[in-house]
């Protein structure tokens, strides 16, 4: 509790409230890119051959399970942020959904909430932070977390530190831990034509995961400035 | 006779004058639509067919000859560079780019074997039509994609992508824009780079 009220405290002095994002900032390049490789060599050595393995000899049902868990162990997360956000609406929505799956889905094994209709939009504490009014800030390439900026870098941690699905037990925090490991590697072996593009078969690999992650993120944050339009006939 | 005929002509002119600007948009708009549908039908029946890679990549790349317009989409990539080049290197570099564009896209596209696009909702977007679909995927939450028309060419073509908040054309002028920098910007080198891709 008391590092959360440090970052909150460095997140306060070091952020201007004008949330609309636009262009790079990237004043930390040198380091970011060093960062970069050491990323890629753990992506190269340990997180693709594991996650080609995983993905080709666990059926696509059971991926689909392990996802459906690990979404579900999401929600007390998004419950919280959407609280902190003042969003009352998505956070009943998202506390029902968990309540939901994890009784009549049994677990989170299956997305019963979602047969009802009844849906909840991912948040984290980087949206709430730039609800608040914090700008995304510099650019930064996370180690072992990969790309993200000022504010969404110290919002993954805040997320990491504050899950609420730690209270309700080791068990489900452990669980919680493995199903999303899960998840990393499904998703990492179910895009891995995008991502090894990305990351093997592109130019300068670096400047291309900035600029997805930086749209994408933006996109997600509704913070998006320009809304992108381009017309290459002019 | 005639006079009725002309007459009903002269009513189906004034009425077509006054609704005419109309008319055009619903058409164009329909026009837009009709192209992303045609061209996320072909999709989905190519991630769907059960056939081998080679097989697919080839049908995608038949899919964006066909429903998008890949010049442009190479112009806007080489970007400032595209003025300075001679007219043969334009052709050869935009050639070296079609194919480099099918086979990245068409494994892309690969990615949703199993699942399947669609369409939701058209909007007109300054001079373009942006067609909202929508990627199911088996085992994960669906995605965004945009297809982006225009009728600039001459016939409504798709000429960028937007994958959940990734804009197509900014991805591929930062991409050309490195190998160009790689190659210390000579098109050459970057048309036999593309060609070797």
């Amino acid at each position: 509790m008391r590092n959360f009220l440090l970052i909150l405290n460095f997140v306060v002095l070091s952020a201007c409230r004008v949330p609309l994002e636009d262009g790079i900032s990237d004043p930390f390049e040198a380091s970011n890119r060093q960062a970069h490789e050491i990323n890629k060599s753990i992506d190269k050595n340990i997180i693709r051959p594991m996650a080609l393995v995983y993905g080709d000899i666990t059926p696509i049902k059971l991926q689909s399970v392990a996802n459906n868990m690990s979404m579900n162990f999401s929600l007390p997360r998004y419950s919280m942020n959407y609280i902190l956000q003042g969003e009352l609406m998505n956070a009943s929505r998202s506390s029902m959904k968990f309540l939901v799956n994890s009784t009549l889905g049994v677990g989170g094994i299956y997305d019963f909430s979602s047969q009802l209709g009844l849906t909840s939009e991912k948040t984290d504490f980087g949206e709430t932070m730039a609800k608040w009014g914090f700008r995304e800030g510099p650019y930064l390439e996370i180690l072992v977390l990969g790309p993200s900026n000022q504010r969404d870098g110290i919002g993954k941690v805040v997320d990491l530190v504050l899950d609420p699905v730690g209270l309700i037990g080791v068990g489900a925090k452990s669980a919680a831990t493995a199903t999303s490991v899960a998840f990393g590697l499904s998703a990492r072996s179910q895009f891995r034509e995008s991502i090894d593009s990305i990351l093997y078969e592109s130019a300068d690999s670096y400047a291309q995961s900035r600029l997805f992650f930086l749209q994408n993120r933006r996109y997600e944050l509704g913070t998006n400035k320009t809304e992108h339009y381009i017309d290459p006939y002019n | 006779m005639t006079v009725i005929n002309s007459r009903r002509l002269f009513l189906a002119l004034s009425l077509g004058a006054v609704f005419w600007p109309k008319l055009m948009v619903a058409s164009e708009k329909d026009a837009a639509t009709q192209i992303v549908y045609l061209a996320v039908h072909e999709i989905n029946q190519i991630i769907n067919s059960g056939n081998t890679e080679e097989h697919m990549l080839r049908s995608f790349e038949g899919v964006f000859n066909e429903y998008a317009d890949v010049p442009t989409i190479a112009k806007y990539a080489l970007g400032r560079d595209a003025r300075t080049a001679s007219a043969t290197q334009l052709e050869d570099y935009t050639k070296a780019f079609s194919v480099y564009f099918a086979t990245k896209y068409g494994r892309r596209f690969r990615e949703f074997i199993g699942g399947r696009i669609e369409i939701v909702e058209v909007a007109k977007v300054k001079k373009y039509y942006s067609v909202n679909t929508i990627a199911h995927m088996p085992a994960y939450e669906p995605f965004e994609v945009d297809f982006l028309v225009s009728e600039q060419s001459g016939r409504p073509l798709v000429f960028n992508l937007i994958i959940e908040g990734v804009n197509m054309l900014l991805v591929e002028r930062q991409e050309i824009g490195a190998l160009l920098d790689r190659n210390s910007g000579k098109i050459d080198a970057l048309i036999r780079e593309l060609k070797a891709f």
